[in-house]
């Protein structure tokens, strides 16, 4: 075995199989895992007579004002409960953060990171980057 | 491609969509599942990042711009739900990622869906030693026949970059098991 050569003689597979059944079976299951589509929502002054929008705009105001007159406190999670929550909990990877970032987020990024010289070059360095001519 | 915006269209429109999505599940199940089962390993875990990967595609599919093709989109996200996996299982047990994957690596020999001889299970560790990129490359290539252009447009990375990668992988994955 001194001369192994990876494209001569025949492909070497993964050896990784799967269960009798397991693609039939797997769309089923996630057939019933997808969310369930939304109940279409029926705009309310379509059906509703004018009067009623602005009770309701009414009743909101009042309760609303009556909320901050007694002060009512909820607790905020602090920023190093949602990074917790972000890394250990949640299922968010890069992707899904990518998705949700805006040209401002990553401006006010950049400027919250430091990153020094020495730094960048050992990530350089560790990580297999090739410079494409 | 004006198919692919007609079945994206499928997809989007509730009255079709079961339907639709039944059918993009068939045709992208057997090869998501090589290439999440390439990265992740074991068979409970591919299974999974798979679901996941379709849950989020579903998801997701209304947000989904055309900008790229639909197939490395679904391959972008199921690359992204692999890696997100192995990091998320290391940072729960303490563990680095490479740790992570040398479990995975000496559980195959007992894992009941993998049938590899000698050469197979070495080549797999061969392929572990390489850095997290290359191997991404040489999976890509080597065991699921991808196109460079299609890998380029999952991965973002240029068609030159991935075949000097691949060289790469290639010499220290034949240097690797003659050394061993």
């Amino acid at each position: 075995m001194n001369d192994f050569k990876l494209n001569e003689g025949q492909k070497i597979t993964t050896g990784f199989t799967t269960p009798d059944d397991y693609f039939e079976s797997f769309t089923n299951r996630l057939m019933q895992q997808l969310p369930k589509q939304e109940v279409k929502v029926v705009p309310l002054y379509k059906r509703k007579p004018v009067w009623f929008s602005a009770a309701a705009g009414f009743i909101i105001m009042v309760t609303l004002s009556v909320f901050y007159t007694t002060g009512t406190a909820t607790s905020q999670p602090d920023d190093a409960a949602i990074e917790n929550y972000l890394v250990y909990q949640a299922n968010v990877n890069s992707y899904d953060l990518m998705q949700n970032l805006d040209q401002q987020d990553i401006d006010e990024l950049e400027e919250s990171i430091v990153i020094n010289d020495d730094a960048i070059k050992d990530y350089l360095t560790n990580e297999d980057v090739y410079i494409n001519k | 491609m004006q198919d692919e915006k007609a079945f994206i269209a499928q997809l989007l429109n509730p009255k079709t969509q079961d339907t639709a999505f039944r059918q993009l599940v068939a045709q992208y199940s057997r090869p998501l599942y090589n290439h999440i089962r390439t990265i992740v390993l074991d068979h409970d875990d591919t299974d999974d990042v798979l679901q996941n990967t379709f849950i989020k595609v579903f998801r997701n599919l209304s947000g989904f711009k055309g900008e790229s093709k639909l197939f490395s989109w679904i391959y972008r996200i199921a690359t992204n739900e692999a890696l997100t996996f192995i990091s998320l299982k290391a940072r729960k047990n303490h563990l680095s990622n490479e740790d992570v994957n040398e479990r995975a690596l000496n559980s195959l020999q007992a894992d009941d869906y993998f049938e590899g001889d000698a050469l197979q299970l070495k080549l797999q560790q061969a392929v572990a030693s390489l850095p997290q990129k290359q191997q991404l490359v040489f999976k890509m290539k080597y065991f699921e026949d991808l196109k460079y252009e299609d890998i380029s447009e999952i991965l973002g990375t240029s068609v030159g970059a991935l075949k000097a990668s691949y060289h790469y992988a290639v010499k220290k994955i034949e240097d690797y098991i003659n050394n061993h």
